[in-house]
């Protein structure tokens, strides 16, 4: 009773009360791995990556174990979008997520592309568009077979008309833990990318060969740095892209450098890791 | 004024009693005594596993033209475990561990678990697929040689169909195909010799351990115990995960069913696909695997090749009264296996 | 000597016992007709006096009380000194007639002891009678040389055209039915006094219940009929959703949103509709007329057996009529802010009862802001007829109205300037927000007075609703369920309910049973029960292309039955100790047919079963509902109560069969009532609610959700002060602390709710206080051969920070409305200022997710506050004529 009280006096002078939750906010930082050594991508090729910019955001956090559909309420969010240069170990003030205190057991998160259930096609977000309607470029030199192949891939994450409409595409697994009591005094939120995980199982093998004219073969090999161009088992004439500072892409010819298409195996194995495979670390007790 | 006095006849003796009694027995008999009831849960399985999946533009077709048929769909369930919506320490368990083959699950769903004494109210409502191994029961219609196999690899699902096509081709990756002989029929998908096949067979054991809960239907979790009654729950094991483009959370109206890539995973062209071939293929091998896929949402990450694939599929399939969700492997209901 | 007895005796026509039967007018019960005229429960048992005096019932041959010890002469008083007892002004349009009798003690020194009324002849004549005769002066009885005290019976005979009064006195020793001596006639001159409400509140359970009396009420100026409910101490009203939806309610601790935890009753009809669509309970007052309002009574707490379904936080009672002064033909037309007018017809003819009336009024706006015009009329009929024992009164009620509304905005919005305050959102999914309301409400009821003291009423009632209203909260966040990869269109909301409702009510009380002599008490018994249909549907419409349909979400139809029973015992011992012991039971049984249940979305092979889930529920609330009052002294009571109630579910979301899906309210109530007559009365005490099972609204999913346990602990302090003839004001205080016990019942989207100990319920504001005051006077008697006059009022409501979810917590909300009328005869000119301090506040406020930018590519998810603007500033002038 008495407690009652004094609340009552209390409440009388300042009107106040207490809930449960209240709204909060916990900076965002977002950084890469300093990536020195070359990666090793699938069957031994080395790759050195030079540029792996990111585009990240929105970000979500929710209450329950699985996030998606069964999130419709966040706890947090952070809803801009930012490049994020993945080679670089150095933190970067992203942000602010803005929500509410609580338990949070999953996230999820879009890479510049979101899809919002009010049209079919994406938005295209400011740090996507920067990097020219991609979720990721990448850039950096394989060596398979001996043979140096610089390369560059553009990859957009987007929800499509076949997939689910207004979800953010990357959610959280249960392989992965993710669990946090969030307050009102959280210091600051990082997470980390480590590129290499995207390139880890690209294989760049297709790309190099030594080859010469074969009946049957393709009309334009590659035998090594040396174009040739065939018409069966007889050469057409070569050029070689190596003197020239290209190099020779089979079936393509001499290319400045290899743009990975959108219809190969090693663009899907970017895709895939992308989504499913090379996800940020969250670290809660980052202090800025 | 004149008061008279006072005489406690034994009349009004009386009349004080009755009132206090009234009001003694209006307060304490309000009190809540709570009837109890029983919970019967169901094991139900989805059409699909017993009818199979037809072709076609439909929301629920194959829509790249396969049909879909299971011999057996074998899975570990049970561990139901329900708690009192609005006290979590009030709980109950049915511990038992069935194995079953849902193709053989009647219409009518299979009752499995009863829970009795549950009181009045509201209850929240989960329950777990686990490996075989846990110490589970064979069900009748699952052949002992099965169910030896489920516990010694501790296997979660048994998995016996078949895709059919008139016109069917198997593509499988180039880097991995092992022909044997077989010539291919001149097409090509994605640098991928096809080969004609008309009919894919695909068997495979998976350990997908999952925790289901708390379910919910229609926006209301769990169910409610009316005293004196019984309640009836199903747990309802979907079927077709496996030929989803992604990882639906929840509303599965936006999901497309495509069944190309299990008949591109059959590497040695033998009509079947089985758990070794599976696990051979990394998922960027599939050309099929392409921007109609959504992988994002994937239970198990990474995703390194196509039996982690299938795990993560066989893993959003719990769900309870039919098409009420459940949120998978929660914290608070991992009993750790 | 019990001058208090006299006050406490409850008038009604039940307790006359007339010996002429030209009685005229039917004195209007004073206690809320829903809580029924009552009992001559009452009249006779205070009327104790000679009961506790130890005087057998009054009997027809008067007998003096001076024990006779030996037979010596006994002589009668003789009055020495007699004053006409003034005919009451009030019941001069009534043209009534009729006799009160007296029984009069006079003291050994010729004085006059304890008056009590043997025969009343209704409320004014008695309280006129014992006025005149307390100064009178006698010449004692003797016996033998000794002057003793004797009692005496004096009638007095009211009588027209000369409005005077004719006492004559009878000495006891005679016969009563014969007359001595007369009086001279004398003209007696007309006493104009207004004289407040003198009884004794014996209908009272407990220190919530509150009478706030005509003259209160019409104090502080009022835009509409509801706004009376803003002099009921603790309760908030806000509009937030237009003229064409009902009011937001907040009473003691209880968001009761549109009317789940108030049971309304407006002169006998109930109000609340069950399970509607859009709140349960929902209670929508917009057809008052409050030029017809006589009373509002509001019971807080659930005491009385007789508050049935929906009395969570308690009961407002209503009671239509038209007091004297107001009868009449008279017409208002107004004009104010915002192109709003108003027009209004009443009669009232002066020979007819209180309750006899009929009244329309109609209502348009352009509303300020966006989106917020509307128009509204509404029809209130009711007549009072019979005579004798059984008189009976109907009533009919109907109302229409339409509006458009603005929705609510999102506060960040405002903030950067995005949207203004008063806006809507510029997409037609937000601008094509309406609400229209039908409403019809039918009722006879036979209230019969026996002349044993017994009384008992009858009624039976018919009503239809029907409602639609197109909302969009949340902006583009939803999802067809029933076709495919459709999304976005916006999410208005269409809601349609149709309620038919029928039902019977009647109660009996006993006369009352004096087992000794220093108690006594009546039983009573009753029954209330109710049959509704109700069809309901919930769509999802695509303003942008026709209201194109894109979504079906709900579409039922529900018959609900709620029987209730009551028994109810009230005892008075002594005049110390008043004890009321009652028990109640409803049954409610529902049977919903949900055409849309199980339905499967577009994942199954839709020709695998046919959709539609029909279930059935039935249910039994009882609870007993005590109270006891001690009254020490004559201006002091102490009441203390105790009951428990329930509150009854939304039928659409039971199960197949759950049988106990009440909640159960248990309340107690203590506190101190002082009542020093027209200087002040006061009522100070504190309140303490527990509820099992409590829901909250969540805006996101557009429905109730159940939250956990729930208490409430509050105090509450209400005075009322008439200091002047001309003046009148009360203030109310409540404050609520209410909590949150239990964590809520985990689901998918959150597993662990988040719960701190004593944590408060969102939306309820800890401290309401309300102020009315008004005044009226006449100026110039005769100006012209009219008296000119004037009335002025303020009211002034002011709510505390109210605790949002998620920690935010609203702005004090302060509001002060005030109003100055001049008269002249027939005629009144008077100019009424609403929200006069101009407070920018939100009628309501939420905190859920929404998507108001669907261009943008972004989807916020997180808890955003948004709010319903409050209206600014706002004036109108209106002329009245009375013929």
């Amino acid at each position: 009773m008495r407690r009652h009280a004094l609340a009552l006096i209390t409440v009388v002078a300042a009107g106040c009360a207490k809930t449960g939750q209240t709204r909060t906010s916990v900076p965002l930082f977002v950084a890469g791995t300093n990536v020195t050594e070359p990666v090793v991508a699938a069957f031994g090729v080395p790759v050195t990556i030079e540029r792996a910019d990111l585009a990240f955001g929105p970000l979500y956090l929710c209450a329950g174990a699985t996030a998606g559909d069964l999130c419709d309420t966040a706890r947090l969010e952070w809803l801009e979008t930012v490049v994020v240069d993945t080679t670089l170990d150095e933190p970067a003030r992203a942000g602010e997520l803005l929500g509410v205190t609580g338990t949070v057991r999953s996230w999820m998160y879009d890479l510049g592309i979101s899809s919002q259930l009010t049209r079919t096609q994406p938005f295209i977000l400011g740090a996507a568009s920067q990097l020219g309607a991609a979720s990721l470029v990448l850039e950096g030199r394989a060596v398979a077979d001996g043979i140096e192949v610089p390369f560059t891939a553009s990859v957009p994450i987007q929800q499509t008309d076949d997939t689910e409409l207004g979800v953010p595409v990357v959610r959280k697994s249960t392989s992965e833990s993710f669990f946090r009591d969030v307050d009102s005094d959280e210091s600051a939120l990082l997470l980390r990318f480590d590129p290499s995980a995207w390139v880890r199982g690209i294989d760049f093998r297709p790309y190099v060969s030594r080859e010469t004219c074969t009946s049957g073969g393709p009309t334009i090999a590659c035998d090594g740095g040396l174009e040739r161009t065939c018409d069966g088992e007889t050469e057409l004439s070569t050029r070689d892209c190596t003197a020239m500072g290209y190099v020779c892409i089979p079936g393509a010819g001499c290319r400045e450098r290899l743009t990975i298409d959108q219809q190969s195996e090693a663009y899907r194995s970017l895709r895939n890791a992308l989504v499913s495979g090379g996800r940020p670390s969250f670290n809660w007790d980052y202090v800025p | 004024m004149v008061k008279k006095k006072l005489k406690l006849t034994s009349w009004n003796g009386a009349v004080g009693a009755m009132i206090c009694l009234g009001i003694f027995v209006g307060g304490c008999g309000s009190e809540d005594v709570a009837g109890s009831g029983s919970l019967t849960v169901l094991l139900e399985s989805e059409d699909v596993i017993v009818e199979g999946i037809e072709p076609g533009d439909g929301t629920e077709n194959i829509r790249d033209g396969w049909a879909v048929g299971f011999d057996k769909y074998i899975a570990t369930i049970g561990d139901v475990d329900v708690h009192f919506s609005t006290d979590e320490s009030l709980e109950a368990k049915a511990g038992d561990v069935f194995v079953v083959d849902l193709t053989q699950v009647p219409a009518a769903g299979l009752s499995l678990w009863t829970l009795r004494g549950l009181r009045e109210g509201r209850w929240e409502f989960n329950y777990r697929t686990p490996g075989a191994r846990v110490g589970s029961t064979r069900h009748d219609s699952v052949a002992q040689a099965d169910y030896g196999e489920m516990v010694a690899n501790d296997w979660t699902y048994l998995i016996d169909g078949v895709l059919t096509k008139a016109n069917g081709q198997s593509c499988p990756p180039a880097a991995r195909v092992k022909p044997g002989g077989k010539t291919p029929n001149g097409n090509m998908s994605g640098g991928n010799a096809c080969y004609d096949a008309p009919s894919v067979r695909f068997t495979f054991g998976a350990t997908a351990a999952t925790s289901f809960g708390p379910c919910e239907i229609d926006d209301t979790p769990g169910f409610a115990i009316s005293a004196g009654g019984t309640q009836t729950v199903a747990a309802t094991i979907h079927g077709d995960h496996l030929f989803f483009n992604g990882f639906p959370e929840g509303d599965e109206g936006g999901v497309t069913r495509l069944a190309q890539w299990l008949a591109d995973c059959d590497l040695n062209l033998d009509g079947t696909v089985t758990r070794a071939e599976l696990e051979q293929i990394a998922p960027s091998q599939l050309p099929e695997l392409d921007e109609r896929y959504q992988l994002g949402g994937s239970p198990i990450t990474p995703l390194e090749n196509m039996y982690d694939y299938v795990i993560s599929q066989l893993k959003t399939q719990g769900h309870f009264q039919g098409e009420g969700e459940c949120p998978f492997d929660g914290v608070e209901h991992d009993h750790k296996d | 000597m019990d001058e208090k007895t006299t006050h406490q005796r409850e008038h009604s026509p039940l307790s006359r016992q007339r010996g002429d039967g030209a009685c005229c007018r039917r004195q209007p019960p004073k206690r809320a007709a829903g809580f029924e005229l009552c009992a001559a429960v009452c009249v006779c048992m205070l009327c104790a006096p000679s009961a506790w005096a130890q005087e057998p019932p009054a009997s027809a041959a008067g007998e003096s009380s001076a024990p006779v010890a030996e037979p010596v002469a006994v002589s009668p008083p003789r009055a020495v000194l007699s004053t006409e007892a003034a005919y009451p002004p009030e019941a001069l349009t009534a043209r009534c007639e009729t006799r009160v009798e007296l029984l009069v003690t006079v003291l050994a020194n010729g004085s006059v002891g304890e008056v009590s009324v043997a025969i009343s002849g209704g409320q004014e004549f008695d309280d006129a009678a014992v006025a005149a005769v307390r100064q009178w002066r006698f010449e004692p009885a003797q016996r033998g040389e000794r002057a003793i005290d004797s009692r005496i019976r004096v009638p007095f005979q009211f009588t027209l055209p000369r409005a005077e009064s004719v006492p004559a006195l009878a000495p006891s020793t005679e016969d009563a039915g014969s007359r001595a001596d007369q009086a001279p006639a004398d003209e007696a001159p007309l006493d104009v006094t207004v004289r407040g409400e003198r009884q004794s509140r014996t209908e009272d359970r407990s220190v919530s219940d509150f009478r706030i009396e005509r003259d209160v009420i019409v104090a502080a100026p009022r835009q509409e009929g509801a706004d009376v409910l803003r002099a009921a101490p603790g309760l908030y009203i806000g509009r937030a959703e237009g003229p064409a939806v009902a009011h937001n309610y907040m009473l003691r601790g209880f968001d009761a949103d549109h009317g789940q935890d108030i049971e309304f009753r407006v002169g006998g009809l109930p109000i609340n509709m069950p399970s509607h669509i859009h709140g349960q309970g929902y209670s929508d007052l917009g057809f008052l007329i409050g030029d017809t309002i006589r009373e509002l009574r509001v019971t807080e707490g659930v005491y009385d057996p007789r508050q049935g379904d929906f009395a969570v936080a308690g009961s407002i009672d209503l009671r239509l009529g038209v007091e004297d002064r107001d009868r009449g033909v008279r017409l208002r037309s107004g004009y104010g802010s915002w192109n709003t007018f108003r027009q209004f017809v009443m009669w009232a003819p002066r020979e007819a009862p209180e309750e006899t009336f009929g009244a329309v009024q109609y209502m348009r706006t352009d509303g300020f802001g966006e989106n917020r015009a509307g128009q509204s009329g509404s029809g209130i009929f009711q007549h009072r007829f019979g005579d004798g024992a059984l008189t009976f009164r109907a009533i009919g009620i109907l109302h229409v109205a339409r509006s458009d509304l603005a929705g609510v905005v999102r506060q960040d919005d405002v903030d950067s300037g995005r949207a203004c305050f008063t806006c809507v959102y510029p997409y037609p999914t937000a601008q094509a927000q309406n609400a229209l309301a039908n409403r019809f409400l039918a009722g006879l009821f036979a209230d019969y007075a026996g002349s044993d003291g017994a009384n008992g009423q009858a009624g039976l009632w018919l009503g239809y609703d029907n409602f639609r209203i197109q909302e969009n909260f949340t902006g583009f966040l939803q999802q067809s369920r029933v076709l495919e990869r459709v999304g976005g269109r916006g999410d208005l909301i269409e809601q349609q309910n149709r309620t038919f409702s029928l039902g019977l009510t009647g109660r009996y009380r006993t006369s009352p049973f004096r087992p000794a002599s220093w108690v006594h008490g009546t039983v009573e018994v009753g029954a209330d029960g109710r049959l509704d249909v109700i069809h309901q549907a919930q769509n999802l419409l695509d303003a942008s292309v026709r209201h194109q349909t894109w979504d079906r979400r709900v579409d039922a139809s529900i018959r609900g039955v709620d029987l209730g029973v009551w028994g109810d015992l009230d005892w008075i011992f002594t005049q110390y100790l008043r004890l009321r012991a009652g028990l109640r039971a409803d049954v409610l049984s529902y049977d919903v047919e949900d055409r849309l249940g199980n339905f499967a979305p577009l994942t199954r092979p839709q020709d695998s079963f046919i959709r539609g889930f029909r279930r059935s529920a039935l249910g039994l609330a009882w609870g007993p509902r005590t109270s006891a009052e001690a009254k020490p002294l004559e201006w002091l009571s102490i009441l203390a109560a105790y009951g428990e109630g329930y509150r009854s579910p939304q039928a659409r979301l039971l199960e197949d069969g759950e049988k106990a899906p009440f909640s159960k309210v248990r309340s107690a109530d203590f506190g101190l009532r002082f009542d020093w007559g027209d200087p002040l009365r006061l009522a100070v005490g504190g309140f303490y609610t527990h509820l099992s099972d409590d829901v909250a609204f969540d805006a996101a999913e557009g429905r109730l959700e159940r939250i956990g346990a729930t208490q409430r602990l509050g105090a509450v302090a209400h005075a009322i002060t008439r200091p002047l003839r001309w003046l009148v004001g009360s203030l109310s205080f409540t404050f609520v602390d209410a909590t949150l016990l239990e964590p809520p019942p985990p689901s998918a989207e959150e597993p662990q709710p988040p719960f701190a100990e004593g944590q408060n319920l969102p939306f309820v504001p800890p401290i309401v206080i309300r102020a009315d005051l008004g005044a009226r006077h006449t100026f110039i008697e005769r100006l012209g051969r009219q008296p000119f006059g004037g009335r002025a009022g303020l009211g002034f409501s002011f709510l505390s920070p109210r605790p949002l979810p998620y920690g935010d917590l609203a702005n004090p909300v302060a509001l002060l409305d005030a109003s100055a009328a001049l008269s002249w005869g027939p005629v009144e000119l008077a100019f009424e200022l609403f929200n006069a301090l101009n407070s920018r506040y939100a009628a309501i406020e939420y905190a859920f997710p929404s998507d108001w930018d669907p261009n943008d590519g972004i989807r916020p998810r997180t808890p955003a506050r948004h709010a319903a603007a409050g209206a600014p500033l706002s004036w109108m002038l209106s002329l009245a004529v009375t013929l």
